[in-house]
């Protein structure tokens, strides 16, 4: 009979139905206005009395069934569906990466800004040679001069073929010399490096710390230059702030005339940088003739704009180890 | 303004910085070349009047025609080199003066303190003119005869040995390379440093050797380090004052002394070799170059001027160029820069426009070390490692160990010699608030090889867990590096005490991969390597290889092999066997188990692969038996 041929058809389909989709689609089919079922309950009235009251309760009965049949499917689904759906206001997954140092980021900024200036960086070894660190750099011997950078001083072995003192460098000038004297000008540089000074640590100070030297030689370069150099640095350095600049009359034994570079930030002056034009004596030392060139130096601590950069409170953080403020970065 | 306020914002625009400002006090940082001129009241006045175009007048009056050389005092100087002036003055007081208050108020400020009223006047005419000054009780020095005879005073060097006492009951033992002031019997003054016990002023004085004298910086710098004797004079010898200063002082301390009573008897002034003044050019077309500024020769002249120096009336001397005669007080101004510099900064360097400088197209480069550890650094960084920066210094001793001649500590009495000890204590540092801890450095660090100093720049990892090692992973990740890198050549073995693995290129090793037990159940493994034996071999080009055009077939052999076998060797065997098919070989299973009776099981997966066509199963696996038999043959392998 028709009835019992739907039933089988319509309860094998569900069966077969994989989802809320296609059991959706099979109620319309079936108890849908055009579906086979009200098709079927139309057709009632053509019946006569006799098969009307055979038929239709049967009928009755399959829809009722049927209803009964889909909406249980549909129901287990949507309680199916809900144990798999994602609620997405749970907490992203924490996700575990790497971490650069502080100053591996500034270092790179720092590079990135020269380098648009055409700067090229050059680096020199950590333990140097008095010579490098104080002599080429017109620092004279037995003179309180020299007392303005506390050295360390390595222990000499006499097995040691040459003379030469050595220490653990206290600037990154030294690069000046030993670039000069394998390259021509006209030239730019920057120099990072780590750096070394005998004092007791606090929150300001360390023993090693990083600098950062910039050199620029040519037939007319000035003290002017210089300003717009370190002007446009520290504009891009501190991008988004306003900052304001000074400078002071200072002394270096390398540089004539000298002078410190003053910063203002948030209504607050911080020395940031020693600089000047590079002394007649040092590019004698380099080998360059000084009536020929001009040129000029500066020296920039790298822990101390980190520190100005980030709000860092304390130098040592820097060299701890400690991934608490390493992760941060 | 306050008149304080207002000569140190001045000092601080034009001259030096100053570092503390409190009442009377103006606390001003002294740079090591201007010792001579302005390390003085008399110097600051000058540079504040020049500062603020202000007239300056030096307030020392020439004595004229003093009496000299009538036989009351002789000096003698052993050793010129030393000593390039001497003067000395003989006074006959009635009594000792008493310092006015006023004077006493300014030692207040300046921090000196109040001795009696010849010595306060020596101190206050150093701290007024910048020359140091010392006075003897002429009656305790040795004579020539007892009746009115001559004193004489000597300058030479002390002997060695040569005991003293300083008039504050500090004792030296005093050498050839220190110079003294002394009498016929012995040293009465440490030259330019400190005066002796039993020769200084007292209430009994009455006739007072007053002494300005000039000493060779060197000499009196080196003394004073040795000795760890560190005194007003001291200091300012030891930056180099000029012989001229001498005339000031010695004047004004004679102007001030006749003032309170002291009547001026004799005086000496040893000066055999007078410095001659500096003549330098000035050249405004030199300062514009330099300084990127325009100054006029009108202005340049007129700041010469204010700060002591004149212009030189020569025929040659044309509008911009012109010639400066420089005192001789000023021993830090030596060439043009020098002036440009005096120029420059009374002008005022805040004035200065900032000046785009013109660059050559010639393209900036990064040194090939930067570009290398930027690649290194990023690699480690998406592997889930974390950069730390640590000291360069360690206590780790022995041969090769490059020691320090002034440590800051014992902990750090020498350079670090490898990472791994710093990055070890990095791990147990933050295992207390990580379960796993990743670390690397790049970081140079420091051997004596044969009495030289090798500077190397390293690169250490590590990784640490409780009770988990990390190992093969860390092994893994040089691998990875290194390949990224471009180094292609190297491959890792067991050291000979199969206690850690070597990393090594062309026959040397650069590096090595050790696991460590810390405490507290902790493991670390730890990896380093040179980097700067890896930069000259790294070979940059990238090729690309075109992507397989046949599918891969895996298969997975479980083989039953001593548990002495060494997995390496097994990879080995299964290389050795060299197929061409066999694309990549790992391990993906090893365990040991109580029935296996000695031995252990290991899971390899081998992919077999060919370039120009799809596998089939009978050439699969006709190399995989072939691997299999090799495996028997060489290790008794069973096959599972």
């Amino acid at each position: 009979m028709e009835i019992e041929k739907i039933r089988k058809e319509a309860l094998a389909e569900l069966e077969k139905a994989a989802n809320a989709a296609s059991i959706e689609k099979l109620q319309v089919k079936y108890l849908g206005r055009k579906g086979e079922i009200s098709l079927l309950l139309r057709t009632l009235k053509d019946l006569s009395v006799e098969e009307r009251r055979h038929t239709g309760p049967k009928l009755q009965s399959l829809k009722n069934e049927l209803e009964g049949l889909f909406s249980n499917r549909l129901s287990v689904n949507k309680e199916v569906s809900r144990e798999k759906s994602v609620d997405l206001t749970a907490p992203g997954k924490k996700i575990s990466r790497g971490h650069l140092h502080p100053l591996t980021l500034v270092d790179a900024d720092i590079r990135k800004i020269f380098l648009s200036m055409n700067f090229s960086v050059v680096e020199g070894p950590e333990v140097e040679t008095e010579y490098y660190n104080f002599d080429a750099l017109n620092v004279p011997e037995f003179h309180p001069a020299r007392e303005m950078w506390d050295t360390f001083w390595l222990k000499r072995d006499p097995a040691q073929k040459n003379e030469e003192k050595l220490l653990l460098r206290t600037h990154t000038s030294p690069v000046q010399i030993r670039y000069m004297e394998k390259n021509e000008p006209p030239f730019q540089i920057i120099a990072p490096g780590r750096t070394f000074r005998y004092e007791a640590t606090d929150a300001s100070h360390e023993i090693n710390f990083y600098q950062l030297e910039g050199l620029m030689v040519g037939k007319s370069v000035s003290l002017a230059n210089f300003k717009f150099v370190v002007e446009e640095f520290f504009k891009k350095f501190f991008a988004g702030q306003k900052i304001e600049f000074r400078y002071r009359p200072s002394y270096f034994p390398f540089v004539e005339p000298g002078v410190e570079v003053i910063i203002k930030l948030n209504d607050k002056w911080l020395e940031v940088m020693g600089a000047g034009m590079v002394h007649s004596m040092v590019f004698e030392y380099a080998g360059y003739n000084p009536r020929d060139w001009q040129g000029f130096a500066f020296g920039v601590g790298i822990d101390r704009l980190a520190m100005i950069k980030y709000k860092i409170p304390d130098i040592r953080m820097f060299y701890s180890g400690d991934l608490r403020f390493i992760k941060q970065f | 303004m306050p008149v304080a306020a207002k000569v140190a914002e001045a000092s601080n625009l034009y001259s030096f910085e100053v570092e503390e400002l409190a009442g009377d006090l103006i606390d001003i940082a002294m740079p090591a070349n201007r010792y001579s001129d302005a390390a003085s009241h008399i110097g600051i006045a000058r540079e504040i009047s020049a500062a603020l175009d202000k007239p300056f007048k030096n307030p020392v009056k020439a004595i004229i025609n003093p009496p000299s050389n009538r036989g009351i005092l002789k000096i003698e100087i052993e050793n010129k080199a030393a000593c390039p002036r001497y003067s000395a003055r003989v006074f006959e007081i009635k009594k000792l003066p008493s310092s006015p208050v006023w004077m006493k108020n300014i030692f207040k400020t300046c921090g000196l303190k109040p001795i009696n009223g010849v010595v306060d006047l020596m101190n206050y005419v150093m701290l007024e003119t910048g020359q140091p000054l010392h006075a003897f009780d002429a009656d305790k020095l040795a004579k020539a005869d007892r009746k009115g005879g001559a004193v004489k005073i000597v300058i030479r060097k002390a002997k060695n040995n040569e005991h003293f006492e300083t008039l504050d009951n500090q004792r030296f033992e005093l050498n050839s390379s220190d110079t003294v002031i002394a009498d016929s019997s012995k040293a009465l003054a440490i030259a330019g440093i400190k005066g002796g016990l039993n020769s200084g002023v007292d209430g009994k004085t009455r006739r007072i050797i007053v002494e300005a004298a000039n000493f060779d910086h060197v000499r009196i710098f080196k003394t004073s380090r040795r000795l760890k004797l560190i005194t007003d004079a001291s200091l300012r010898f030891s930056h180099g004052l000029s012989p001229a200063l001498v005339d000031w002082g010695m004047d004004r301390a004679t102007e001030l002394l006749v003032k309170s009573g002291a009547k001026l008897i004799d005086s000496v002034d040893v000066y055999p070799k007078k410095p001659g003044e500096e003549i330098i050019g000035f050249n405004v077309e030199k300062y514009h170059s330099l300084i990127g500024a325009e100054i006029s020769a009108a202005k340049a002249k007129k700041i010469f001027t204010n700060i002591g120096f004149s212009i030189e009336k020569t025929k040659n001397s044309s509008k911009d160029s012109f010639l400066v005669r420089v005192p001789a007080w000023r021993t830090d101004v030596e060439n043009t820069e020098d002036l440009i510099e005096e120029a420059a900064r009374f002008i005022g360097y805040n004035k200065m426009k900032p000046h785009m400088p013109t660059v050559a197209m010639k393209p900036a480069q990064e040194e090939d070390m930067v570009i290398l550890k930027e690649k290194v650094r990023r690699f480690l960084v998406s592997v889930n490692l974390n950069e730390v920066y640590n000291h360069s210094f360690s206590d780790e001793g022995g041969k090769s160990a490059v020691e320090l001649e002034n440590p800051i500590s014992s902990e750090f009495k020498n350079l670090r010699q490898t990472l791994e000890a710093g990055l070890l204590k990095n791990v147990t540092d933050n295992g207390r608030f990580f379960n796993e801890v990743r670390v690397f450095e790049i970081g140079k660090v420091f051997r004596n090889e044969g009495g030289n100093v090798r500077e190397k720049l390293h690169l250490g990892i590590a990784i640490g867990a409780k009770k988990k090692s990390y190992v093969l992973e860390l092994k893994g990740i040089f691998d990875d590096l290194l390949k990224s890198l471009g180094l292609s050549d190297f491959y890792m073995a067991e050291s000979a005490g199969g206690k850690n693995l070597q990393i090594e290129s062309r026959k040397k090793i650069f590096g090595n991969i050790k696991t460590v037990n810390l405490e507290k159940g902790w493991v670390a493994s730890a990896g380093e390597i040179n980097l700067d034996a890896i930069l000259p071999v790294i070979e940059e080009e990238r090729a690309f290889k075109p992507l397989p055009k046949y599918p891969a077939v895996m298969r997975d052999i479980s083989v039953l092999i001593s548990v002495d076998t060494r997995i390496g060797e097994v990879l080995e065997a299964i290389d050795a066997v060299s197929s061409k098919f066999v694309e990549d070989v790992d391990l993906i299973d090893e365990y040991v188990d109580e029935k296996f009776d000695g031995k252990q099981s290991l899971t390899f997966r081998i992919i077999f692969q060919s370039e120009d066509k799809t596998l089939t199963d009978a050439e699969v696996d006709r190399d995989l038996s072939k691997i299999i038999s090799a495996l028997k043959k060489s290790f008794g392998a069973e096959v599972r």
